[in-house]
């Protein structure tokens, strides 16, 4: 007769061989269920033309990796199937040796003119062609170009070899007006009419005599970002008597101080730049001469504890620069005398048109987008490997997690070592 | 080639008169000095002393964005004066030109608004309204009205609008019959035996094309 211990002993002893056996139970039940599903290939490979039909054969089967060898990058929904693939534990990887690479960004630049600049950039030698709704617009073969286009119609679409990039620019508001301000004089009267000439909307107020100012657009109620995008300052009295710049910096305008307004101390903590010495075109200067671009000006020399960039130099000497000053920009034109190379030649009239309006548009406020959802940018390439990863030289998975024949072997596992113990329970305490 | 002067002052006013081929273009050489003189006393604005006589057919025209021409003989313009001045006006100059005659059955009036009209188009009147009237001395009445329209001399009518010819709404070319070249041609000490300055309307011509 067996005694207490050995009754609570075999009592233990087979309470584990019962929970063993139940595990062996499960885990053959799960084993089972798991062998029960359809058989699918473990591994598949698919060109990238092929990708649209694979993908739904991959998300309903079952397959333990995929690997896709792509000409081009998958459009978005193809490459978000295959992202939420490989999440869901399939082994995605790629490769893509003939892709070419092209990136395309617009943006609609402040200016009254509209228009859209799409920058390209694409390590390919062969032509890019920029197109929209209506058709090829232009055809690009620089590594980098920066093209200004009159209209768009539906998006721009950028293609390079085999890959294209999409991008559609955000609209804008309109910008509001530019306040010009300086002592009469030719310079302020050509600058105000090659901004009106581009559809700016001016006011001016120029000073003719101690007590008298001629204005255009009404009278100086304040510098403020509701009424006004730019201010434009042509001289030290104008910048020393221009209250309130700062504050309408700070909040997001922009100011142009164009030669001696470089100088007021009034503008002392807008600029990172002090006025250098005036330099005049040698004799014989034709005032066309775009590099002088009117035959005097003022260098700018950077102040080394502000950040400022140099947008154009002379003779290795900073005349235009730019900073940031909290929301808004500034920029120094050093130049003093475009007037003269506006009368140089019709083509220096448009070209100082422009000019001008590029200045402006550099720092005028930018009115928050009204479609800001809009997106206005496309890297294929990038999006590719945002979405997957880097391409692989192998069928290596990137992500291997619990394919159904690993499921398979560690239930088998499971079940041998459950019955396994149980039969050795059961023979150490001597029953069979 | 630069003129070094103008270059050291960029901004400096420079009374310039049209030099052309035909006519006597230099009838009235005392207006620049007494315009000068005005918009010195006035005004604020940096003017240089001397006015400068230009070739209408040389690209200096450009270094002067104010021009003054006048004449009593008849004015046929060159090939190369008419491209040039028209190249001025749409760059943005501005010229003004005198009927030194008062006389629109005179030889002056009649070429010199067929030149400028065969390199312009037509020249419309110019309200009275208009601002060169009031930017800097008010004349509500339109063009002040010269001794000379009064006393019965020329056509011995009183002109009551300038003629002008705008570019981007702004007056590119301005034709008077009112001979203030005649009004205005005096020696500047000579200002103070007026009561009122006649030349204050040049002033206004002046301001006018420095700030729009």
């Amino acid at each position: 007769m067996p005694s207490l211990a050995d009754r609570g002993r075999n009592s233990r002893g087979s309470g584990l061989e019962l929970a063993l056996r139940i595990a062996a139970f499960v885990a053959l039940a799960g084993w089972i269920a798991n062998a029960a599903r359809p058989a699918v290939s473990r591994r598949e490979t698919v060109r990238g033309a092929s990708l649209t039909a694979a993908l739904p054969r991959w998300t309903h089967g079952r397959v333990d990796s995929v690997r896709v060898q792509l000409d081009t990058v998958p459009d978005p929904a193809s490459l978000a199937w295959l992202a939420a693939l490989r999440g869901a534990g399939v082994g995605v990887t790629w490769s893509g040796a003939t892709i070419s690479d092209v990136a395309l960004e617009t943006y609609v630049p402040t200016d009254p003119t509209g228009g859209v600049v799409a920058l390209v950039a694409s390590r390919e030698a062969e032509p890019r062609v920029v197109s929209d709704a209506l058709g090829p617009v232009d055809t690009l073969r620089n590594g980098v170009s920066i093209i200004r286009l009159a209209s768009v119609e539906g998006g721009l679409t950028v293609t390079s070899g085999n890959q294209a990039a999409r991008a559609q620019a955000a609209a804008v508001a309109a910008p509001r007006r530019i306040l010009v301000a300086g002592a009469a004089g030719w310079e302020p009267k050509f600058i105000i009419a090659a901004l009106e000439e581009r559809g700016w909307q001016v006011d001016a107020h120029l000073s003719v005599a101690p007590d008298r100012e001629v204005t255009q657009g009404g009278a100086l109620a304040g510098l403020d970002t509701a009424r006004y995008s730019a201010v434009v300052l042509l001289d030290s009295a104008s910048a020393e008597n221009a209250r309130g710049v700062e504050p309408f910096v700070r909040s997001g305008g922009g100011v142009v101080l164009a030669g001696d307004a470089n100088l007021a101390a009034r503008v002392a903590g807008l600029v990172a730049w002090r006025a250098g010495k005036r330099a005049t075109a040698p004799l014989g200067t034709l005032a066309g001469d775009t590099t002088w671009r009117g035959l005097s000006l003022l260098s700018l020399q950077l102040l080394p504890d502000r950040r400022a960039i140099v947008l154009e130099q002379h003779n290795g000497q900073p005349v235009v620069t730019a900073r940031r000053h909290y929301a808004g920009r500034v920029i120094g034109v050093g130049y003093d005398q475009t007037w003269r190379w506006r009368m140089a030649g019709d083509d220096s009239r448009i070209a100082h048109r422009d000019y001008w309006s590029r200045v402006v548009s550099s720092v005028a406020l930018r009115p928050a987008s009204a479609t800001s959802d809009v997106r206005t940018g496309a890297a294929p390439r990038a999006e590719l490997y945002e979405a997957l990863g880097p391409p692989s030289a192998a069928g290596r998975a990137l992500a291997v997690n619990f394919s159904p024949s690993a499921v398979s072997g560690a239930l088998g596992l499971v079940i041998l070592l459950s019955l396994l113990s149980e039969w050795l329970l059961r023979r150490s305490r001597g029953a069979r | 080639m630069v003129n070094p002067v103008a270059v050291a002052n960029p901004s400096e006013f420079v009374f310039a008169t049209a030099q052309y081929e035909s006519g006597d273009w230099d009838s009235a050489p005392l207006v620049g000095p007494n315009l000068v003189d005005s918009v010195a006393r006035y005004t604020s604005l940096r003017v240089a002393p001397t006015p400068v006589i230009v070739a209408l057919a040389s690209a200096d025209v450009m270094r002067y964005p104010f021009l003054y021409l006048t004449g009593h003989l008849p004015v046929r313009f060159s090939e190369a004066e008419r491209a040039n001045l028209r190249a001025y006006v749409n760059r943005g100059g501005f010229l003004f030109v005198d009927d030194h005659n008062h006389d629109i059955d005179g030889v002056f009036h009649k070429t010199a608004m067929e030149e400028l009209t065969r390199t312009f188009g037509p020249l419309r009147d110019l309200p009275n309204n208009h601002e060169l009237y009031t930017t800097f001395f008010r004349f509500p009445d339109g063009p002040p009205t010269t001794s000379h329209e009064l006393n019965g001399w020329g056509d011995n009518l009183v002109h009551k609008n300038l003629q002008a010819f705008l570019v981007n709404g702004r007056i590119g070319v301005l034709y008077s019959s009112k001979d203030y070249s005649s009004e205005w041609g005096y020696h500047p000490e000579s200002k103070r035996f007026y009561a009122v300055d006649n030349t204050r309307f040049g002033v206004n011509l002046i301001v006018y094309a420095l700030t729009r």
